[in-house]
């Protein structure tokens, strides 16, 4: 293991600590019936945060999961994508599901892909009714958008 | 018993469900073939439907996904040599070289035919472990209940994986978030923010797509074009590989049951069911000299042993209410909302359910070996098709699923974060079964550690049963950590 790595496993580890520690100190807060089991789900979290931290300072292999990743993406395309992620729920949010949904997909197909217009449309047009279709028979009521109760 | 078996035969054949069964081996089918995607994205995205409908068919629809899987992941391994699920890996070593050698139809022929044996002989072994387990689960109360949670979490946390700490921390996690939302014990929400839309807790459907689907969606882009690279062809065989299935019967037998070991086991599941029967085949093979160039027994074995894992793996998940794996934790979860409660009552309370799974179970693993067979050719190009073009299909298919848990906005931007934890987890080697089981047992640990503290007090810990399943969690701990120290060693 490198010693970048090393780092953001560090940081990953801190992160994963924090989250345990706000658990356990918003869990002293509850009821006492309510209290026993987050603590202790908790206390165990920060204690194999603790170990685990301790095991990377000296140097020792932290070991992996059988599905963990072989051919991860890279920590700058995992952040671009997230933020398109964020980026297209904030188009939701403001415009509704379908016109969101519709310029997701022709942006990612025509920029990204680099698919021609015609095929871009056609994909875009049948993901699209195919959902909305879906839509009916379920009875699904998709996100309108903060902006179609203005019009 | 057997009134029970017959009916659930009869209801299991009934069109509605038969048509909810075919959808099932169908996504199963699909998602088998695409490497990367895996069966828990494919449970998870079909998880949602199952809540509106009739509780048989909406399960038989999930062990309709599970069943095919391994069935149809063959098709990568062998024609591309790309595994095409964690319970295939293996078979790409015999069954690719088969194909290069222009035996292609005769490794899947074999594998095919394989896996449907194991699916068979695996929903036998749940059939034949009801009466057995019988008397054993019904005389468990729950402090017995609460222990056998514990070990199959630690179990799950130590096996997944070379980490022993990094699966007990995820399943730690997978507990803590369990409790987020409205107290099942006392009247308050506990770690809602303020939030009504956490009131409930986070979604179960969004975070086992944000764990599972968003990090291989994400890593599979990252690498770009086709799933697969161009494959070879099917070639001929296609009778050779039924005779090869006839001629190795015993192996079938044997790797079958040793599937069903493994599926009984919590936490060894897919990714080592493959190793661990290849590994037992060329121990035991008198001739060892063609494995790895091309032999037909090293698809056969863990082909066998791969579908015989799910027979092998609902019998903990429904009989004591504790999932051996992240599928079985999303049809577990889809019972609970179903009202179902898993665990030693479905054999006095549900016991035409059980049976129902475990015909639909069987007849999933034949339609979908029927199937192969017959659609060997468009099935095997499907691998071939740039993911740039699946991904609209993909891409909404996560986000309706995700909205589907509450249809709140608040389910997309969940979905981000459960996403965000899912690929740093990834990245960084913690498994994520341990969290997801983790979180769908919170409840139920919860509730019996109240129960059992206030009816027994600390007196439950002398309780024999809780004795006898303690020294075996701690023994299984211990061998993990040293296994993992050993391991490490080496290294």
């Amino acid at each position: 293991m490198t010693k970048r790595e090393r780092t953001y496993h560090l940081l990953f580890l801190a992160l994963l600590a924090a989250i345990f520690g706000y658990g356990l100190v918003t869990a002293l807060g509850f009821f006492p019936g309510g209290r026993f089991f987050p603590v202790t789900a908790t206390a165990i979290g920060l204690a194999c945060c603790g170990a685990l931290a301790l095991h990377l300072f000296w140097g020792a292999e932290a070991g992996a999961a059988l599905d963990a990743s072989t051919k991860p993406a890279e920590f700058s395309y995992a952040a671009l994508f997230f933020l398109a992620f964020g980026f297209y729920i904030a188009v939701v949010y403001a415009t509704g599901f379908f016109p969101a949904t519709a310029l997701a997909l022709l942006v990612f197909l025509r920029g990204y892909a680099r698919v021609g217009l015609v095929a871009s449309a056609c994909v875009t047009g049948a993901t699209l009714g195919g959902t909305y279709l879906f839509g009916i028979l379920l009875n699904i009521s998709w996100p309108r958008g903060v902006l179609s109760s203005l019009v | 018993m057997l009134d029970a078996a017959v009916q659930a035969f009869f209801i299991v054949l009934q069109p509605g469900h038969l048509v909810y069964l075919m959808v099932g081996v169908g996504v199963g089918l699909a998602v088998g073939v695409l490497p990367g995607l895996g069966g828990i994205v494919g449970m998870a995205l079909l998880l949602p439907l199952t809540f509106t409908m009739d509780a048989t068919a909406g399960l038989a629809m999930l062990i309709g996904v599970a069943a095919v899987i391994t069935t149809s992941d063959t098709f990568v391994s062998v024609l591309m040599g790309v595994p095409g699920s964690a319970g295939s890996q293996a078979t790409v070593v015999d069954g690719y070289a088969m194909a290069q050698k222009g035996e292609g139809a005769r490794a899947l022929s074999a594998a095919f035919l394989a896996s449907m044996f194991g699916g068979i002989i695996g929903a036998l072994a749940l059939c034949l472990s009801l009466p057995i387990a019988r008397e054993l689960v019904l005389s468990f109360a729950s402090p017995e209940l609460l222990m056998m949670s514990v070990m199959g979490l630690c179990m799950i946390g130590v096996l997944s994986g070379n980490a022993p700490l990094k699966g007990i921390l995820a399943a730690s996690l997978g507990l803590f978030l369990g409790t987020w939302g409205a107290s099942n014990i006392t009247a308050e929400y506990r770690y809602s923010f303020d939030m009504d839309y956490l009131f409930d807790g986070v979604p179960l459907v969004v975070l086992s797509l944000g764990l599972y689907a968003i990090p291989e969606f994400l890593d599979v882009l990252s690498r770009g074009g086709s799933i697969a690279r161009k494959g070879l062809s099917v070639g001929s065989g296609w009778g050779e590989g039924a005779r090869d299935v006839r001629r190795h019967w015993p192996l079938v037998a044997r790797h079958s049951l040793v599937g069903v070991g493994v599926g009984i086991v919590p936490g060894l599941g897919a990714s080592i069911v493959d190793w661990l029967n290849y590994g037992l085949l060329v121990r035991t093979a008198r001739d060892k000299s063609k494995f790895g160039s091309g032999d037909v027994r090293g698809v056969i074995a863990p082909e066998s042993a791969n579908n015989a894992k799910e027979g092998g793996a609902l019998i903990p998940t429904l009989l004591f209410g504790v999932p051996g794996s992240a599928g079985m934790a999303l049809l577990l979860s889809a019972m609970v909302v179903q009202g179902i409660q898993p665990g030693p009552r479905m054999l006095t309370d549900n016991l035409e359910l059980i049976f129902a799974l475990v015909w639909s179970l069987a007849i999933g693993n034949v339609v979908g070996t029927a199937i192969c067979f017959v659609l060997s050719r468009p099935i095997s190009r499907l691998a071939l098709v740039p993911f740039n073009l699946l991904f609209p299909i993909v891409f909404t298919l996560i986000i309706v699923g995700a909205y589907q848990s509450t249809r709140h906005i608040g389910d997309l931007m969940a979905l981000i974060a459960c996403g965000v934890l899912g690929w740093l987890m990834k990245r960084f080697g913690f498994p994520r079964a341990p969290l997801l089981i983790g979180f769908i047992l919170s409840a139920l640990v919860e509730r019996n550690l109240w129960i059992t503290l206030n009816r027994y007090g600390w007196d439950w810990l002398s309780r024999p049963g809780v004795l006898v399943i303690g020294v075996f969690t701690i023994l299984f701990l211990g061998f993990g950590v040293r296994a993992a120290l050993r391991r490490e060693k080496a290294a």
